[in-house]
């Protein structure tokens, strides 16, 4: 890179980025350096000190907020945006790994061009590649389809869209919308009339049951539900109640308080007997009888395995409670499934009063297609189309070969796709464009009524690339076509909004659009005069139902339709039920498992009537014994380095019907092959109180037990080290609210602030957005599966995740496990060269210079939460690009650790006393705290009384990990899971018969 | 009943004749086994070399066990020690005449283990280009060590315990290379040994002298018998880590360490009586005073054992009762069961004396009290590092070839030195030996 001999603004920006990166990293050994100063100042950039720019996230299609961190020209970190009505400045782990999309290795970075006679792939210009395109469009024969294939649009790239239509009208535009809004949309059509849309709400909800939706992982809008759903989690005296039905244990039903294990695609009898439970409490069905008969019609002869007992339960609930929501999706509901269940949920919402609270219903929005039957319609006359234009899917990965559409790329003569990376769809193509990630493009959203993003580049595009909007505009150019005055997409943009929000002072507002991120003031219709008509209950339809084994496709939080894949965080973020890494597993029932003489890691063959997977098996008692579950995003041909031949696609042997879940002619075991890497073995607390519950309204005093004297100030419930509770006295080294330890040394005094951290287990859902925050602010080194084999992965931050055996149910525990730093940290006295060290912060310190790698201190560390640096790790380039400045990066041979983001507590501080003053409590906040969905995480001044942490530490669920058993005295302090009362775990009553047993 | 020689009528000339036969131009069997020994060294820079190039990582220690193999090397190597310093120091000043014909091979194999335990510290660090880093040297950086570091205390035992080592060898070994030099045929033998007898007269004044150096160095030598393991062990007991965090290791590793360096003396003497056919020298008496050494330091250690299990119950902890409960019935029992056989069950046949004077079994014997000894560090180190405080955190640990390749070669580095100074200089001690037979003239005047 530093051979380059003209500049363009492009390339200099680029090389400043590169070289700074390569500074920062300290790897200069081997590379001459440059250091090229700027002659003339850029805008905006000041070296040393970062530019945030607002943005929307190209993570997904819920379209989050962003506030973009730039140094030096380059984006070095996502943060949600605050002032955003979805994310409110929380963003989960896809969302934070967008910046590895931007600087993936393995990007398109000119557009090519196939040669003649189906070679490979040249370079070629811009230019060349519109003209081809163009060209396609032009030459299309009447009768003949030009198809624009894209993933769901919104805002002007829908309007541009449908611009070029009008214009051409050839082009028949198609979304490939796999993430199952579509459904929704249906269902809200059929359950509130034409033009309806569902968004959900759960705020407030004091019940909430979901069949199948996977809310706080993938489902609709994960970071806002996840948001909505903890605010009532923590309330240890009325917390809200969660129950969720699915067959297998996914992170959602992790967090219930109760799951429901149902037979796989049994959702709908689930749903019509609990509708009609809870029509009984409420008095009448209403509109909804209709559905009952139908949906009994469509379900007739399924088995749920549901008692009727647990279905009452959640009626009473539901119909107990002022505010509830009931919601249904998901992969265990899809494909005609989807819609129906979704009918459904809505229906018993309806009943229970809580449209316009929780279920908000708007109208007027354009009617809604299936996209699964436009994609069906378009493989079935593929014959018709003269040229296919693919912006952003790859349906040739993500869409089941049952569709064949392999076959029906084969019959366009000519397909031109607009990809990021050179994936599986892109290689079917004539041209590829490369195309701009949402950090180097303008772009807009309309994801929902009244909700307008806007998305501005952060900084240059790192190679020849444009996005849909600009590619659009430059075909239409081809073509001697603009819109309107538009030059550009962003001048379309502008004109959209102008025409949208007046002409009127419109740059000056304009600006301000762009500052914000977007404009959201337009008021959002709740209809809370919308009531259920049940008007499309004549159409609903249902799956076919299984065979008596089944095969599940789920997404999970590192992957919603594999189009994340390459990116390395991603990758080596542990699943935070399974713990695995860097592959496919396939969940099976252990007893299953055992019959079969399957154990852990053996391959076994799942196959449809569509195809086969080879998988290896990860038995659990947590799924449905007559399902098999693999995760979505793995198995690619053709996308990077980081993904290519990595684990299965079980989306490929799906079937055509939209569903996730598809019969299986039974499972086999498989040939041999390479298991898979978990980074968690163990799942057992071995009653070591590691992971605290208390019941709601159990632990306030009202719980008096002369047996153990002050532990009732302690969570309890769930798991309790034994030395907590036998005898009576005062444990010395017990740490209460009321009694500080007592220590016989005299201990460190921390004059001006004493940095401390609280996380809510409540509210910790386990979807690991931390981690990869972590990740991305930290430098912290991926290692790739063969080292995370060997136990050699360096996240400084990981969600341990515990289970508690109650009956066939596990009762799920997750914890991130941080650095605590300790007020007496075994770490400390044992390195020889005061590598690491107490400051007078309260931080645990690490001087990475130092430390010469005696490894004694992680040793040492009671919560094994030391990173060692086997090797000697780097950043293929441009990956390198996004190291945080900020950040030592760190060399082979020494320790490393959570610092409580010291970085930021430098600027804080620095900051706080430029200005004179103390740091006020929230302004420092750590990577993992600013994006935790669900504000789990609390960061700030233990000296500081009306601090928000301080009154954490001090609350009656807080808890020191072992800290009253070796006195560490951290200085993160656990908030004990809440459970709802009566729905705590039967482990407490056998504890406590087998306490008062010890003491005798 | 005390049997210093099998032929009662040795004399001063014959034992020179006998002790300096060993410095004769090497045969096949030494050639054979120092190139072995030089191959094992090779192996040993080849495996670091190949951890320094690439990284620390090539050893199989991961988390949660950062200390694996190369911890368990160095402990092994300074247990061996112990009993050198024991047998010629300690038994010196107790004046107990059974180490006069074994102590000088024990010492030497104290130096040369202290001199091989001494590179593992350096192996296992991840930067170990920077161990000086440990050393508290005045700089301009205003860096100090930490004393609280239980890794300084040992930078300080061990080097302060090589060090004394080295000098009391040296000094022992003066009136006996000054024999050697009356006797070199060889100038490169004349040269090294009329250097290394630092102008040796045999006077009074240097027998005045040296019984004085001698005596006080022994002295010196003795508290670091007991102060070198006692700081080993404050690595593990000084932690937090269940199974290390007891108060009871100081005196289980000194006796450990005396257990296991006996074993290696054993390992050492029995091959060497053969091959220089000093049946006259070490009789049955010798071995049964080692062999009963052994078998007391053997019941300090199964008490040793049996102590941890019963106070890991009694404390009623559950991170060491879980621990106890791992040692013999978890993933590494056999390391565990192998600890036990080795080291407590086997020695228990030193009870019989057909097994105290029995040179094949007692052969055999050290060579299973070496692997057990080897495997009580392995139990400490590993399986305590693998079931700590959180489960999830849990773990296990495969040795690679780096680590076996260093492990190895540390033998070939031990026997590379041994090999070379029974051949250079006399291993047994010829003045000590003389002093213990009747002076000859005090005979021809009692008769």
């Amino acid at each position: 890179m530093s051979e380059k001999k003209g500049y363009s603004r492009r390339d200099f920006l680029k090389v400043v980025g590169a070289t700074s990166g390569l500074a920062a990293s300290g790897c200069a050994g081997d590379i001459p350096e440059k250091i090229i100063p700027y002659v003339v100042q850029p805008d905006e950039v000041v070296p040393g000190v970062a530019a945030w720019y607002s943005g929307t996230c190209g993570g997904c299609d819920t379209k989050c907020g962003v506030l973009v961190r730039t140094r030096e020209g380059r984006a070095v970190k996502v943060e949600g945006n605050p002032k955003h009505p979805i994310n409110q400045g929380k963003l989960c782990a896809l969302g934070q790994s967008t910046l590895q999309t931007l600087y993936d290795p393995d990007r398109v970075r000119e557009p090519l061009v196939r040669e003649a006679g189906g070679g490979a792939f040249a370079p070629a210009d811009w230019k060349a590649g519109i003209k081809q395109v163009a060209d396609a469009i032009k030459g299309a024969a009447a009768g003949k389809d030009v198809v624009l294939l894209t993933g769901r649009l919104s805002g002007s790239q829908a309007s541009i869209v449908s611009d070029f239509a009008a214009k051409f009208p050839a082009l028949k535009h198609i979304e490939y919308d796999i993430s199952g809004q579509d459904s929704v949309d249906l269902a809200a059509e059929g359950s509130f009339g034409e033009g309806s849309r569902v968004s959900y709400d759960f705020t407030g909800a004091e019940t909430v049951v979901s069949v199948g939706a996977d809310f706080l992982e993938t489902w609709l809008s994960p970071v806002e539900f996840s948001r909505q759903w903890s605010e009532k989690r923590s309330d240890s005296h009325h917390p809200s109640k969660f129950f969720h039905v699915e067959p297998r244990l996914s992170l959602t039903a992790a967090n219930a308080d109760k799951w429901v294990m149902n037979a796989p695609g049994s959702e709908l009898k689930v749903l019509v007997e609990l509708l009609k439970a809870v029509g009984k409490k409420k008095g009448g069905l209403g509109n909804a009888g209709a559905l009952v008969s139908k949906v009994e019609s469509l379900t007739s002869g399924l088995e749920s395995g549901v008692e009727q007992s647990v279905i009452d339960e959640m009626a009473k609930s539901l119909a107990g409670s002022k505010t509830s929501i009931v919601v249904a999706g998901g992969p265990a509901v899809s494909g005609d499934n989807a819609v129906t269940a979704a009918v459904l949920a809505n229906a018993i919402n309806s009943i229970l009063g809580n449209v316009g609270k929780t279920v908000l219903v708007s109208k007027g929005s354009t009617p809604v297609k299936s996209s699964r039957e436009a994609v069906a319609e378009l493989i079935a006359n593929a014959g018709k189309v003269a040229a296919l234009i693919v912006s952003g899917v790859n349906p040739v990965y993500s869409a089941p070969k049952s569709l064949g559409i392999e076959k029906a790329l084969g019959k366009i003569p000519f397909i031109a796709t607009l990809a990021v990376n050179l994936d599986e769809t892109a290689g079917y193509s004539n041209v590829i464009l490369p195309a701009s990630t949402s950090f180097e493009s303008w772009s807009d959203d309309n994801s929902r009524p009244g909700l307008y993003s806007l998305n501005q580049p952060a900084m240059q595009p790192l190679y020849e690339t444009q996005g849909l909007g600009d590619t659009l505009v430059s075909i239409a150019a081809a073509l001697d076509h603009q819109f309107g005055e538009a030059e550009s997409y962003l001048e379309y943009i502008q004109a959209q909004w102008k025409a949208r929000t007046g002409e009127i002072d419109f740059d000056n507002r304009w600006n301000k659009f762009v500052e914000l991120g977007g404009d959201w003031n337009s008021a959002v219709e709740k209809g809370a005069g919308a009531s259920f008509s049940g008007q499309g209950v004549g159409e609903l339809k249902a799956n076919k139902a299984s065979a008596s084994e089944s095969l599940m496709a789920f997404p999970t939080i590192a992957s919603i339709d594999g189009s994340s894949a390459n990116r390395p965080w991603l990758q080596e973020l542990p699943n935070p039920i399974t713990s695995v890494v860097w592959g496919s597993w396939a969940e099976i029932h252990k007893d299953k498992a055992k019959e079969m003489g399957v154990e852990e890691g053996d391959l076994i063959q799942v196959s449809s009537e569509h195809g086969a997977i080879e998988v290896p098996a990860y038995p659990t008692k947590n799924i449905h014994p007559s399902l098999v579950a693999v995760p979505i995003g793995q198995g690619h041909r053709s996308m990077g380095r980081y993904s290519n031949g990595i684990g299965v696609n079980p989306l490929s042997v799906l079937g055509s019907d939209g569903s996730r879940v598809v019969s299986i002619g039974g499972v086999r075991k498989g040939s041999t092959g390479d298991a898979f890497v978990k980074t968690q073995e163990f799942t057992n607390q071995f009653d070591r109180g590691i992971i605290r519950t208390v019941e709601a309204g159990d632990h306030k005093g009202g719980h008096h037990d002369d047996h153990h004297g002050d532990h009732k100030d302690h969570p309890e419930g769930w798991t309790q080290p034994d030395q907590h509770h036998k005898g009576g006295h005062h444990d010395l080294l017990a740490l209460g609210p009321q009694d500080e330890p007592k220590q016989m040394y005299h201990q460190m005094e921390h004059v001006n602030y004493r940095w401390g951290m609280s996380i809510d287990l409540a509210s910790c859902t386990g979807c690991s957005a931390c981690v990869v925050a972590c990740y991305a602010e930290n430098n912290i080194p991926v290692v790739g599966k063969e080292l995370c084999e060997e136990a050699r992965e360096m996240s400084w931050l990981r969600i341990d995740r515990y289970e508690e055996e109650e009956g066939d149910k596990p009762i799920t525990g997750f914890q991130p496990m941080m650095c605590q730093h300790c007020g007496n940290a075994p770490c400390e006295p044992v390195c020889p060269v005061y590598a690491t060290y107490h400051n007078e912060e309260g931080l645990n310190a690490m001087v990475y210079n130092r430390c010469v790698g005696t490894r004694y201190c992680s040793n040492n560390c009671s919560y094994k939460v030391r990173r060692f640096n086997w090797f000697h790790y780097s950043w293929p380039e441009p990956l390198d690009m996004q190291l945080n400045p900020d950040v030592t990066v760190r060399t082979v041979g020494v320790m490393e650790k959570c610092s409580f983001c010291v970085q930021r507590i430098r600027e804080g501080t620095n900051n706080a006393k430029n200005e004179g003053r103390k740091v006020k409590d929230g302004e420092i906040q750590t990577a993992c705290q600013s994006t935790c969905p669900t504000g789990a995480i609390t960061f700030g001044d233990l000296n500081d009384e009306s601090s928000e942490v301080y009154k954490n530490s001090k609350s009656d669920r807080g808890y020191k990990v072992l800290d009253s058993q070796i006195n560490t005295q951290p200085a993160v302090t656990y908030m004990a899971k809440v459970t709802p009362e009566g729905m705590g775990s039967k482990k407490k009553e056998h504890h406590e018969d087998g306490k008062s047993g010890g003491h005798h | 009943m005390i049997k210093l020689f099998e032929d009662p009528n040795t004399d001063y000339e014959r034992v020179d004749r006998d002790i300096l036969r060993t410095l004769e131009p090497p045969g096949a069997t030494w050639m054979i086994l120092f190139a072995t020994a030089l191959c094992g060294v090779a192996l040993l820079f080849f495996s670091w070399g190949t951890q320094l190039y690439y990284g620390i990582g090539m050893a199989g220690i991961t988390h949660p066990i950062m200390w694996g193999v190369y911890i368990t090397d160095f402990v092994f190597w300074v247990g061996i020690a112990h009993s050198g310093t024991l047998i010629s120091a300690v038994l010196f000043l107790f004046r107990a005449k059974w180490r006069v014909p074994i102590y000088r091979v024990a010492e030497a194999m104290t130096v040369f283990a202290v001199a091989t335990a001494g590179l593992f510290p350096i192996i296992h660090l991840g930067r170990p280009w920077n161990f000086y880093w440990l050393l508290p040297y005045p700089n301009q950086r205003y860096l100090w060590v930490n004393f609280r570091s239980p890794l300084l205390w040992d930078v300080f035992a061990v080097s302060t315990y090589l060090t004394v080592s080295v000098l009391f060898f040296i000094i022992g070994l003066i009136p006996d290379i000054a024999a050697a030099r009356d006797r070199a045929k060889t100038p490169f033998r004349r040269t090294l040994y009329t250097l290394a007898s630092l102008g040796w007269q045999g006077s009074d004044r240097n027998w005045r002298h040296y019984m004085a150096a001698y005596g006080f160095f022994a002295a010196l030598a003795t508290p670091l018998v007991l102060s070198v393991h006692s700081v080993v062990s404050w690595d593990f007991a000084m932690g937090n880590v269940p199974g290390w965090h007891t108060t009871i290791f100081p005196p289980y590793f000194v006796a450990g360490a005396i257990f296991s360096g006996l074993a290696m003396v054993l390992t050492i003497i029995i091959p060497l009586r053969k091959a220089f056919s000093l049946e006259n020298y070490l009789t049955e008496w010798h071995f049964e005073k080692i062999s009963q050494l052994i078998l007391f330091t053997s019941g300090i250690l199964t008490y040793a054992y049996a102590i941890e299990f019963f106070v890991a119950w009694y404390s009623n902890n559950t991170y060491e009762r879980y621990q106890f409960w791992f040692r013999p019935f978890g993933e590494y029992a056999l390391a565990f069961w192998l600890m036990v056989f080795c080291n407590c069950v086997a020695p228990a046949s030193l009870w019989f004396k057909w097994c105290r004077t029995n040179l094949v079994w007692l052969f055999v014997l050290s060579i299973f009290i070496n692997i057990g000894m080897w495997f009580e560090r392995f139990n400490i180190i590993i399986q305590s590092l693998s079931r700590e405080f959180l489960p999830s955190s849990w773990g296990g640990y495969n040795f690679s070839w780096v680590e076996v390749g260093i492990t190895i070669g540390s033998f070939g580095w031990f026997f590379m030195f041994f090999l070379a100074f029974i051949k250079l200089f006399p291993s047994f001690a010829l003045t000590e030996i003389k002093e213990t037979i009747e002076p000859p003239t005090r005979e021809g005047h009692d008769h």
